[in-house]
């Protein structure tokens, strides 16, 4: 069942993935689209001069200039923020989000209000079922009850703004969503096309409520966290790890790899390249401290949530004769350092930067709900906002340079031309 | 063409007598012309029986078996095959017919590599040879089961486009590196249409490996007389690309096609998966011998899937797969590259492997070769 909240983050993946697109079709989607990108980003900011928006939410958000206006009166309708305005000019916006407010529910409540045409519906349920799994495009089409032609209608618009994929597996069309899942895509729609993704789902969800649990001991004991997974379950995470769909980090020790089983990453837009690379250290951190939890050489971790706030908060943790096996990979991420204290004991120092501290706090939200937290922040886009308009401006005009040299191919043409070099003369 | 003709016996015996005399053979082969003026291909004839003798030397020797029961004039017949042959560049013709050719005329037909029988010279001609004709022993002299694979491309015409290439033109066609990148373009085309657990699905694969190793072991022995005594890994990749794509000119049009169209950077342009290819060359050219007898273990193969075990063809399909240890990892590496640059369903590999598993321990010959 699909909840504001849910619809809410759902028209935010279709705006970031359409980008400038235009979809004649689309109306309402489009405007709590910008929104809700606008709105996760300003969260508990201070004023924003109008002029600084414009730029940045232009080169940032893909929401052109004419259309910010009506984007910002939604939020000011909705309360997210308040409008200064002299005239019909807009001067400044105030956001009126609290940290513990969720834009996503407020923008979905008033999505709800107002109401979506059929084709943005079509494309809400079908990125709904997208969220969990692949899909075999006419399974779909006839249990949502879709009919054909604006079922074709918004796959071809999904793949234009990349959000659903189309795979041929198996003679059957698979859909997924590259929003949801970043790895092992082929792999991913050949499982669902064998029927082989039945249980998905049930493995998703004990993966979320363990992660960065030991592979080795999921094959031991064939258990997630203290839930029995069956034979089935069990080999179809061996199969996402075989396939890639999941990249389970490696810890190297003295008996052997030993590697961390994690839900599939997010795919590029839900978790950008900086993001990325903070997720990566989080499931570092995590794999560390689970390592000493569940298969320590000596000494036992009691709480991994514990140690990892005390290490964010202090700044180091106490030296211990395991550190340096159980913590190898944090200084090759440079997330930290070893130092050691006496022969045989070292003390792990982390290494203070912003990235180091978010990829903590990203591990903790990891260890305590299963979920990353908010990833789909772009944090270029918030420095551009905290920062004054003449960086945003010297941002702006760099970019556009590049912009000029994109080039971007339909993947069946390209598919196509590729065919025909081969099989030329 | 029609699958149930009066020829059949005789082609039987001409696919049977290839076997065992380690010919791969391919059946009712059209000859169609190669250029053309209209808008839909020219069918000029069938090639009854083709037979294709791989040479040590990466040469492929062509020998057309013509099945005629007809009361055709011999020398007509012969007159016609020698056309035949040299339109379609073959090196020889059996020609089988009803009735006996006199002398002359068969001296005169062998001056052109012409071979002229009736049906029981012909007979008595593989018997001197060591083979009893009235025997069926391999599933690629099994009709029932060449008419089963030819049904089912019928009833899915998504797969004619590629089963033709690898069954029909690649047998006779002439330029392996054409072949080699045309049997990629097709096997990428179907990619997302192949399902693993389909025997049919298996063998059509079977078939299009078959023809690739066809061509490699062709592209292979060239490979290793151009690249002589060197083991520089990056002059080996040079001369490969080169000879891929046609020579240097050739090579360099296309690239530059490539970059003006996809926006590619300079080093892009290769064969889909280009260092998994390379890699696989590496570890054909010490195996070039026993990659000369994958073509036909794969297509015994892959009948195999589609018609189910048949007891009296397991022995010859054992000696074949399992004779020379080299043949299935030789097949296995080609099909692993062949999934990683068209992406068929992995779980291909796994049912290949498992079905010469399966070979060995019915056979349990497996440990002992």
């Amino acid at each position: 069942m699909r909840d504001d909240r849910i619809t809410g983050e759902l028209v935010f993946d279709i705006q970031t993935g359409l980008g400038r697109t235009d979809i004649p079709e689309y109306d309402l989607l489009r405007m709590v689209g910008m929104g809700a990108v606008l709105a996760a980003h300003i969260k508990s900011f201070p004023d924003i001069p109008y002029e600084k928006l414009r730029l940045v939410s232009e080169h940032y958000f893909n929401i052109p200039s004419y259309a910010l206006k009506g984007v910002v009166e939604l939020l000011a309708e909705v309360e997210l923020v308040k409008i200064d305005r002299t005239g019909t000019t807009i001067n400044k916006i105030t956001p009126n989000i609290s940290v513990f407010d969720n834009v996503y529910l407020s923008i979905g409540e008033y999505s709800s209000i107002k109401g979506f045409n059929e084709l943005e519906n079509v494309a809400l349920e079908i990125l709904f079922r997208l969220r969990n799994k692949p899909e075999n495009l006419i399974s779909l089409g006839g249990t949502l009850g879709i009919d054909p032609t604006p079922l074709s209608r918004t796959i071809s618009i999904g793949e234009k703004g990349n959000f659903v994929r189309k795979y041929r597996a198996r003679g059957k069309d698979i859909i997924l969503s590259p929003i949801y899942f970043a790895d092992g895509l082929d792999a991913l729609a050949d499982l669902a096309a064998s029927k082989g993704l039945s249980d998905f789902e049930t493995v998703m969800r004990k993966l979320k409520s363990a992660q960065g649990w030991p592979l080795d001991l999921l094959l031991a004991n064939s258990k997630l966290a203290g839930v029995d997974v069956s034979r089935e379950e069990r080999d179809l995470i061996l199969k996402l790890v075989q396939e890639n769909v999941i990249k389970p980090p490696s810890l190297s020790t003295p008996s052997g790899d030993l590697r961390f089983l994690f839900t599939p990453a997010p795919g590029q837009g839900r978790l950008n390249a900086t993001n990325r690379l903070i997720y990566e250290r989080a499931m570092n951190l995590v794999s560390a401290v689970r390592k000493g939890q569940l298969l320590p050489a000596r000494i036992r971790i009691r709480s991994p949530y514990a140690i990892l706030r005390s290490l964010r908060d202090t700044g180091y943790l106490r030296p211990s004769t395991e550190a340096h096996l159980q913590y190898g990979t944090l200084v090759s991420l440079k997330v930290a350092v070893l130092e050691e204290t006496t022969p045989g004991w070292h003390r792990l120092r982390l290494v203070q930067t912003q990235e180091n501290i978010e990829a903590i706090n990203m591990a903790l939200a990891m260890l305590r709900t299963g979920d990353p937290g908010s990833i789909e922040i772009d944090r270029d886009a918030v420095i551009a906002l905290e920062s004054d308009e003449s960086y945003v401006e010297s941002v702006v005009s760099a970019a556009q340079f590049r912009e000029r040299s994109t080039h971007v191919l339909d993947p069946e043409a390209t598919k196509i031309f590729n065919n025909l070099l081969l099989e030329s003369d | 063409m029609a699958p149930k003709d009066k020829d059949r016996a005789q082609k039987r015996m001409a696919m049977e007598f290839c076997i065992q005399q380690g010919i791969l053979p391919y059946m009712e082969v059209p000859v169609v012309e190669e250029v053309q003026f209209q808008r839909t291909p020219i069918y000029i004839t069938d090639l009854d029986v083709l037979g294709l003798t791989l040479s040590w030397n990466g040469t492929i020797h062509r020998t057309l078996f013509d099945c005629k029961t007809s009361k055709d004039s011999p020398i007509n017949r012969a007159i016609w095959s020698t056309g035949i042959v040299e339109h379609s560049s073959l090196d020889e013709a059996y020609v089988i017919l009803k009735r006996s050719a006199l002398p002359t005329h068969k001296v005169t037909a062998e001056e052109k590599d012409i071979y002229l029988f009736d049906a029981d010279g012909f007979e008595q001609f593989m018997k001197f040879h060591g083979f009893e004709p009235t025997i069926t022993t391999s599933y690629l002299s099994d009709l029932v089961a060449l008419d089963s694979a030819q049904d089912f491309i019928r009833a899915n015409p998504v797969f004619s486009a590629s089963y033709e290439w690898a069954v029909q033109r690649s047998p006779l066609e002439r330029d392996s590196a054409r072949a080699i990148r045309s049997l990629l373009a097709k096997l990428l085309e179907i990619s997302g249409e192949l399902d693993p657990i389909k025997p049919a699905h298996r063998y059509l694969l079977a078939e299009i490996v078959a023809a690739f190793c066809l061509h490699l072991q062709v592209a292979v022995s060239r490979l290793i007389r151009m690249v002589g005594a060197s083991s520089d890994k990056a002059y080996l990749e040079e001369v490969t690309k080169y000879y891929l794509w046609g020579g240097y000119n050739n090579f360099q049009a296309k690239k530059k096609m490539s970059q003006l169209v996809l926006q590619l950077e300079d080093e892009e342009f290769a064969l889909p998966a280009w260092s998994s290819f390379i890699k696989l060359i590496g570890i054909l050219i010490p195996s070039v011998n026993s990659l000369r007898r994958v073509p036909v273990a794969a297509r015994t193969l892959g009948l195999r899937s589609l018609s189910g075990v048949v007891e009296e063809y397991e022995k010859y399909t054992n000696r074949l797969v399992l004779g020379d240890r080299k043949v299935s990892y030789v097949y296995m590496q080609v099909m692993r590259y062949l999934q990683e640059a068209t992406g068929f369903p992995r779980p291909f590999i796994s049912a290949f492997d498992e079905d010469i598993e399966g070979l060995g321990k019915i056979n349990g010959l497996r440990g002992s070769t």
